[in-house]
């Protein structure tokens, strides 16, 4: 039974951008958070200025419980980056909320065996402590 | 069965050779590509006035600067347009309408791809365009277009509820179809035999998908020429007319195109196109003879055959059996061999292609009953789709 045993392949964020710098410092609290409309109510993923559902521009960052469930996966096993070369096979997956509709959140998954992945499944967040200044969400499963 | 009414046509083709890799630069292939189109079309730079190319790196090998000077074309239109696929139809869609606005009287359209080239080929593209993608997507390793689409493979399979199985049947079908077409034609970039039991042997790159699931990277370029109606009467070869084409793209950004579209993994942009194309074209899809289909994946085109409604959502993998989409079936799909195994130029070869079919010029690969084709290209959430005629 193969464990996938890598996760964050990549580089870590720049933190450069100040339309992702809310979220970062979530995660540095151990918190997840998407930009919320005060006017429509929904939420809008990625960030940007306005609104998606109603191009309203008051945007406030919410925090949302974590729990989520799988809601697509892909196992990476090539090397696309050459960065990646040492950290195969990886899982990502979308993951979604039910307190956060309409988002999709880009992820790993860890602790899992890929004959395992099922659509739906109950994921919850670990906050990886990256970096001093970055924290990057992970996912595992529920149990 | 010729319909009147169309107001543009294709008059000229050009193509290069296709290959993984070409020392002879971007350049020299697009100038060999517009040359043999101009040849084709009976004209020469004098007789274009108008260029337009696509809008993501149509601009970056042969700028359209570049080929007025070198064919001593004197522009009173020039435009960049959409996106990859969406982008190399809606090029096309676009120089009808300069057309007939009187805004030009023969406008070329061109691509030069460089992919085989360029040090990351085609996963380049779409890092640089976005950069919350580099901080949310990237250290997560959710980068280049086969772990997108792998994802939106997985979402499909549970969507219908297909098996495992019953989904690599459908996709490795589809790949066996382009191979074949591919073999055919004599003149694609890949040519090498696949069987089924190959396709499932092929190594996985990205669960469930394998690397004959992804197009090519390719070096080379192609080249139409459109003209009114009128003007192509006194063109050598057979007019192909432009019987009506759409172009659509709903309100999503480049970077969340490929995750949180709500009807994911199908796109609404797609069918919207599609729908305008044969509006204009007043034709049904049941007058349809082939199509040529953006294949940057075999998935791409499963869904594509359901957003475009060339079969009913969820129906793909029947609509591919028993040889339904090769070039004796009933509904011909990518006969020169497509992206998949042809050549990669986000669509602009697939239009040659089309028009060579409708031409009655594609040899062993020549659909019998040709008289009416679709192209349709997309380029993340645009698309666009052509449907031509014959003279």
């Amino acid at each position: 039974m193969e464990t996938i045993a890598h996760f964050l392949p990549g580089p870590l964020p720049s933190l450069k951008d100040a339309a992702l710098r809310p979220f970062f410092e979530g995660t540095k609290r151990g918190e997840l958070r998407f930009p919320k409309c005060r006017s429509c109510g929904s939420f809008t993923w990625y960030p940007q200025p306005l609104c998606r559902s109603c191009s309203a521009g008051d945007l406030e960052w919410v925090v949302i419980g974590g729990r989520g469930k799988v809601y697509t996966w892909t196992v990476v096993r090539f090397p696309f980056s050459p960065d990646f070369q040492n950290a195969l096979p990886f899982v990502i997956a979308l993951v979604e909320f039910d307190d956060a509709p309409g988002v999709r959140f880009v992820t790993n998954l860890i602790d899992v065996e890929p004959e395992k992945l099922r659509i739906g499944m109950d994921v919850a967040p670990v906050f990886h402590r990256s970096s001093e200044e970055v924290t990057m969400p992970v996912f595992k499963p529920v149990l | 069965m010729a319909r009147s009414g169309s107001l543009s046509a294709i008059v000229g083709i050009g193509e290069t050779e296709y290959s993984r890799f070409s020392e002879r630069g971007g350049r020299a292939l697009g100038i060999q590509a517009v040359q043999n189109a101009l040849n084709d079309a009976g004209m020469t730079g004098k007789d274009i006035d108008g260029i337009i190319v696509e809008g993501l790196l149509g601009n970056k090998f042969l700028p359209i600067d570049d080929a007025s000077s070198n064919f001593g074309i004197r522009r009173t239109y020039s435009a960049q347009v959409g996106v990859a696929g969406a982008g190399t139809t809606g090029s096309v869609l676009a120089a009808t309408g300069a057309i007939q606005a009187g805004l030009a009287t023969a406008v070329l359209v061109y691509y030069v791809a460089q992919f085989g080239s360029m040090a990351r080929s085609a996963y380049d593209v779409h890092e640089d365009e976005w950069p919350v993608k580099v901080d949310l997507e990237f250290p997560y390793g959710f980068y280049a277009q086969p772990t997108y689409f792998g994802a939106m493979a997985n979402r499909y399979m549970y969507e219908i509820g297909l098996t495992r199985e019953q989904l690599q049947t459908l996709l490795g079908t589809i790949a066996v179809t382009a191979r074949k077409n591919a073999i055919l034609n004599g003149k694609a970039q890949v040519m090498k035999p696949l069987s089924l039991d190959d396709y499932m042997a092929n190594q996985i790159i990205s669960d469930p998908l394998r690397k004959a699931d992804c197009c090519l990277n390719t070096d080379g370029a192609a080249a139409v020429i459109v003209t009114s109606m009128e003007r192509a009467k006194d063109c050598p070869r057979p007019p192909v007319p432009i019987l009506g084409g759409g172009y659509a793209a709903l309100p999503v950004s480049g970077a969340a195109v490929l995750t949180q579209e709500p009807g994911y993994p199908w796109m609404a942009s797609y069918e919207w196109a599609m729908k305008q194309a044969l509006q204009r074209a007043d034709v049904s899809v049941a007058d349809i003879n082939f199509a040529q289909i953006y294949d940057c994946f075999t998935i791409s085109v499963a869904l594509e055959l359901e957003e475009l409604g060339l079969c009913g959502k969820g129906e793909a993998a029947d609509f591919v059996k028993d040889g339904n989409i090769e070039l004796g079936g009933r509904f011909p799909i990518n006969t020169n061999g497509g992206q998949l195994s042809h050549s990669y130029l986000v669509g602009m070869s697939q239009i040659v292609e089309a028009a060579r079919q409708l031409r009655g010029d594609a040899g062993p690969t020549q659909v019998q009953r040709a008289e009416i084709g679709l192209v349709g290209g997309k380029g993340g959430n645009e698309y666009g789709a052509l449907i031509l005629g014959k003279y």
